[in-house]
């Protein structure tokens, strides 16, 4: 709210500005943005000269000795593009191959929805480019809808559905106690919404909780979202990353399909590619038919034009030959489950750790929870604590990033958790 | 037999429902009511059922046509990138170099980049726009954000001003790139033309540029193509530029400079920054978009600049802040790849030298092609002044070719270009020059000049080939002449854009040419309106086909056609109470539905009544106004049906300009 009223707030004074001519600067007004807090957790890092420091607030993937990874499948591909072919615009709704494979991802590689085109699809700037498109797609062909956010929920979901000009509604997700799933709530807020509302969910590795539902919860969820008539967009951004395989972290997605809904989904290769700087993505919208699938498409193609005309062909011909080519497909899975072992693994190993010291508090959310994040419960004082005492830095809420998690700092953090949460 | 559409639910689709169970037999009677109105909540499985399909970009319709034409001597001078002599895309050398580079050094990795993007990158393309000594960047009072390409760099510029500048209207240039108006409704600016091309001496409009820029509310937004202006290849020389730059500033008018081509104009990159130099080297501020699709070649990988030129190095540093809130939630922030290929050349020396000597070739290429051409056009003898070709500059020349010389030259010589006479000199090599030279020389001579602009004269309906032999075909669709009438029925102005199956010119009409531009622009936005919306074409049941068959085809596209067809044109204007402008414009919409079906049935007894032809099409197109002749909805530009309030704001309708054109159908029967 507060950036809302920065943005909307005493900037267009006309008098002032008219009275001052051209003399004096045309945005004097302008009121200085506040900064992105998880920035602002990555500049403190860099500023600590301690040789202790962790840094478990960024949202990229780390290897063991926390130095970021271009997967060897990338490099491959690179080294097969570079060189070979030219860099023309790609159409508007970005390579159709790129486009095919992914949504074998999503939908599944031989889903009858994909053989019956009925779904439209377009390539996207990233996960963020692809909910921008579909929050301004359900604005400007659904005007009156709401959409419901999940609470918490990744922060800029918040801005991509306001700069669309969609009015948003929460909806209860996490449950702090239990540090797990507020279930029953969930469902209750799904029934009492209006009847064709929209919802966003996290198909798989909530950001920033880690809390996803269980297989049952999905069905259960599927099947009230269905008697509403409820519209299920789903977000996508760790696919393969959370479980280790692309096809299980879809499960929710598919019990949706299987239910027969109408879903929409965003997809990126940030997390899953390490492809995070090529803003690869893809933004698909299922539909009755053919017919109709061609319709929306055109429409959301008319929507990306007067943002970047086409999207960038680089990561894009990236993906492409990876998933084009069995052997990169399999290097690729092979990759991508070394990364989600390893943080499945610290998971543990923070967890065993913090049971070994002795802690009386629970830490099975730890390892319950999935994907990049863990929603540790830690109070605001308690991570000032751990950035002071202990040279460890993340963002207030208390998620730690698990990718920033090493066999080598793993006790040190285990040891300055138990040290600020003893007396609580 | 069963229709097609019976699954789906869009408006169209429920009107034409219920047009069959109006005139079929009692068995379908049973069937659930409809509901007209594509809002009334929640029906059928899909929330965007209604959701109909986009018009196809123009351009992208000459490349497909250019594919599926199997002549040899085929030619395509549409598309906007450069090709080489032999014809071919181009890679820069100097790219694949740096390219290369990238790939082999391992400690590169692809994390996401600042919000803002590569810092060296945007250092180094203020440098490049702004000239290396610029006092602007050594007072740090430039603030310059990676964004993708041209077409993201407006729209983020463009945001940026619909949120914390106090004026929110842009004048564009007439004409400009298609894509311009669309960016700059969509950011919420409300967009408005300046006069630029005169097509008498295919030249610039000088006076009537700084008429209307003289005119225009002080503090206004400008756009300026900062050199080779698309798609007429027209550039002011730097004395007017001068004097735009003077009228500029004493109107408080502020500048956002369009630069696409930087060096791929002249061949030398300072030249082609000169008109915006200028207007830095005065103090004042500016916003201006670089691209390096074009003078890099690297169109798909997204890459350009946004620079804000502020007074002060403390508000350059507030505005780019402000420029990150906007980011942030369109794109987070920019594609690494392209970006890093533009630092790497930019940094070093050697290869940023190479680089000028590639562009250079590329430039000359471009106006070598331009002098060859102007010398085949002249040992032809040509009819016409065709210096322009040589004057122009640019990817583009604004041949002045009308939309029937053009599709001439399609259909006798297999050459593809816009409709408003723009081809690609890129697209040419010294092989081609003689057959587009005797392409022109041809259209030149045979087909003689029906301006374009002639307005209701040919105003005839235009007859769609219908799918296949013997069949019959009802299409619902929107207007797709949208023309604007005064009070006396005269025509004021046209839609800016020209339309598929429109026979309509664009623009004013000539008799009218000082028409104001008001209704020049509700002209276009209806147009697009209703383009954008429901089009829908289907069988009929098999009671009213025949097996008749037919034989005709369409020359120009090769589809079978309607044999000796006549036309009847009915024009209904429907006249709605003056109250119900206080109404939702919904309901009035409903009772539109209701229109549609009665004339529809009107119609099919008509059809009957003259004893079942074997083709027969009906046309039928929708707007609305009310008895007092005002506009009851008008399309805002966000393409949502909106009323309109006398006396606030720009939605008024102008006293002198009171029919949309309304109801009517075009009724063509085969004897």
């Amino acid at each position: 709210m507060a950036i809302r009223r920065a943005l909307s707030g005493p900037i267009m004074d006309r008098t002032a500005v008219v009275g001052a001519r051209y003399m004096s600067s045309w945005w004097r007004s302008v009121q200085p943005a506040p900064k992105d807090p998880i920035l602002g957790v990555t500049e403190a890092f860099l500023a600590d000269p301690s040789p202790d420091k962790v840094n478990v607030g960024v949202g990229a993937y780390r290897d063991d000795n926390g130095k970021p990874v271009v997967l060897e499948c990338v490099r491959e591909a690179e080294r097969r593009i570079a060189g070979n072919l030219n860099m023309e615009y790609l159409p508007m709704g970005g390579s159709v191959k790129m486009v095919e494979e992914t949504l074998k991802l999503a939908y599944g590689e031989n889903s009858e929805l994909i053989k019956d085109r009925r779904i439209a699809a377009v390539q996207a700037l990233s996960g963020t480019g692809a909910c921008r498109l579909f929050a301004d797609f359900q604005k400007r062909f659904c005007p009156d809808s709401q959409i419901y956010i999940p609470v918490p929920t990744w922060a800029n979901h918040h801005n991509i559905w306001r700069d669309a000009q969609v009015p948003q509604k929460t909806y209860h997700y996490y449950h702090p106690e239990s540090r797990g799933l507020d279930f029953s709530a969930m469902i209750n807020d799904i029934k009492n919404a209006p009847n064709g509302s929209f919802f966003l969910l996290h198909a798989c590795a909530h950001n920033p909780t880690g809390v996803d539902p269980t297989e049952e919860q999905w069905r259960e969820i599927s099947h009230h979202i269905k008697v509403k008539g409820h519209f299920a967009f789903f977000d996508m951004a760790y696919q393969g990353f959370a479980s280790g395989y692309p096809e299980r972290d879809a499960k929710s997605i598919r019990i949706f399909l299987e239910d027969g809904h109408h879903i929409g989904i965003a997809q990126s290769y940030a997390k899953n590619m390490g492809l995070y700087g090529q803003r690869v993505g893809c933004l698909s919208v299922l539909c009755e038919d053919e017919k109709q699938a061609v319709a929306v498409k055109s429409q959301l193609q008319q929507l990306a034009r007067p943002m970047y005309s086409n999207p960038p062909v680089h990561g894009a011909l990236i993906v492409s030959t990876i998933l084009g080519d069995p052997n990169l497909k399999k290097l690729w899975l092979n990759e991508v489950k070394v990364m989600a072992d390893r943080i499945i693994g610290m998971r543990t190993a923070l967890r065993g750790n913090l049971e070994k010291l002795g802690s009386p508090l629970s830490w099975q959310h730890i390892t319950n929870q999935i994907g990049m994040f863990c929603y540790s419960g830690l109070t605001p004082e308690q991570v000032d604590r751990l950035t002071n005492e202990f040279h460890i830095y993340l963002t207030r809420n208390g998620r730690i990033s698990m990718a920033g998690v090493t066999t080598g700092n793993v006790e040190y953090l285990a040891n300055a958790i138990h040290q600020v949460t003893k007396s609580a | 037999m069963r229709h097609e559409f019976t699954s789906s639910s869009s408006p169209a689709d429920r009107r034409l429902n219920a047009l069959f169970r109006h005139l079929a037999t009692a068995s379908t009677e049973s069937r659930t009511a409809v509901a007209f109105s594509p809002t009334s909540g929640f029906h059928g499985d899909s929330v965007f059922s209604h959701v109909v399909r986009a018009p196809e970009d123009p351009i992208l319709g000459v490349t497909v046509a250019y594919n599926k034409d199997p002549s040899p001597v085929k030619l395509n001078l549409g598309v906007g990138a450069y090709r080489t002599e032999e014809g071919k895309p181009l890679v820069l050398s100097v790219v694949r170099k740096a390219e290369q580079m990238l790939l082999n050094d391992r400690s590169r990795v692809k994390e996401y980049l600042p919000i803002v993007g590569i810092a060296d990158f945007n250092k180094l393309s203020a440098k490049l726009i702004f000239g290396a000594d610029s006092p602007a960047i050594r007072e740090n009072r430039v603030t310059t954000v990676q964004c993708l390409s041209g077409t993201g760099s407006l729209r983020v510029g463009a945001e940026f001003m619909a949120r914390h500048y106090h004026q929110k209207t842009i004048y564009i240039p007439q004409p400009t790139w298609g894509n311009h108006p669309k960016i700059f409704t969509l950011a919420g600016l409300s967009v408005k033309t300046y006069r630029y091309y005169d097509p008498t001496t295919r030249g610039l409009n000088f006076q009537g540029l700084l008429e209307d820029l003289g005119s225009a509310p002080s503090g206004s937004i400008v756009l300026l193509h900062a050199c080779a202006h698309n798609p007429t290849g027209v550039d002011p020389t730097l004395q007017q530029w001068e004097q735009i730059r003077q009228l500029m500033r004493s109107k408080a008018l502020l500048p956002f400079f369009d630069s696409a081509y930087q060096g791929f104009a002249s061949g030398n990159l300072d030249q082609d920054a000169q008109s915006i130099r200028m207007f830095v080297a005065d103090g004042g501020e500016c916003f201006v978009a670089q691209s390096y699709a074009k003078n890099m070649g690297l169109y798909g990988e997204r890459v350009g600049a946004l620079s804000v030129v502020c007074k002060t190095a403390d508000v350059a540093s507030r505005v780019e802040s402000q420029l990150k809130l906007v980011i942030r939630p369109m794109f987070s922030n920019p594609p690494i790849h392209g970006a890093s290929i533009v630092a790497t050349i930019l940094k070093d020396s050697n290869m940023f030298n190479e680089w000028t000597i590639e562009l250079k070739a590329m430039a000359d290429r471009i106006i070598s092609m331009r002098e060859q051409l102007f010398d085949a056009l002249r040992t032809r003898g040509t009819p016409g002044d065709w210096s322009h070709i040589i004057k122009q500059i640019g990817m583009f020349t604004f041949t002045g070719l009308n939309s029937k010389q053009v599709e001439f030259m399609t259909r006798e010589y297999h050459i593809y270009m816009t409709s408003d006479g723009r081809i690609s000199m890129a697209g040419l090599s010294s092989k081609t020059v003689p057959h587009l030279a005797d392409a022109i020389h041809a259209a030149v001579t045979r087909m003689r000049d029906h301006s374009s602009h002639s307005g209701s004269k040919r105003h005839r309906p235009a007859i769609l080939p219908l799918p296949r032999e013997g069949s019959c075909r009802c299409s619902v669709k929107p207007a797709s002449r949208c023309a604007f009438l005064s009070r006396d029925q005269e025509t004021q102005a046209f839609a800016q854009d020209s339309w598929p199956n429109s026979w309509l010119g664009t623009g004013r009409p000539k008799s009218r040419p000082h028409a104001p531009d008001s209704s020049l622009h509700l002209a276009t936005n209806t147009a697009q309106y209703w383009f954008a919306s429901e089009y829908k074409e289907i069988s009929l049941p098999s009671k009213y086909q025949s097996s008749l068959p037919l034989t005709c085809r369409n020359q120009a596209t090769g589809l079978p056609w309607v044999k000796n067809c006549f036309s009847v044109m009915v024009e209904i204007k429907l006249c709605v109470p003056v109250k119900w402008r206080q109404r939702n414009v919904e309901f009035t919409f409903i009772a539109l539905e209701i229109w549609h079906l009665c004339l529809l049935k009107i119609c099919l007894a008509l059809v009957k009544s003259l004893g079942m032809p074997s083709t027969f099409m009906l046309d039928m197109k929708t707007s609305l106004v009310d008895s007092d002749g005002k506009t009851v909805f008008y399309a805002d530009h966000h393409w949502q049906r909106k009323e309109l309030v006398d006396g606030q704001g720009q939605a008024v309708f102008p006293k002198d300009y009171i029919f949309l054109k309304l109801l009517y159908f075009d009724f063509l029967l085969d004897p």
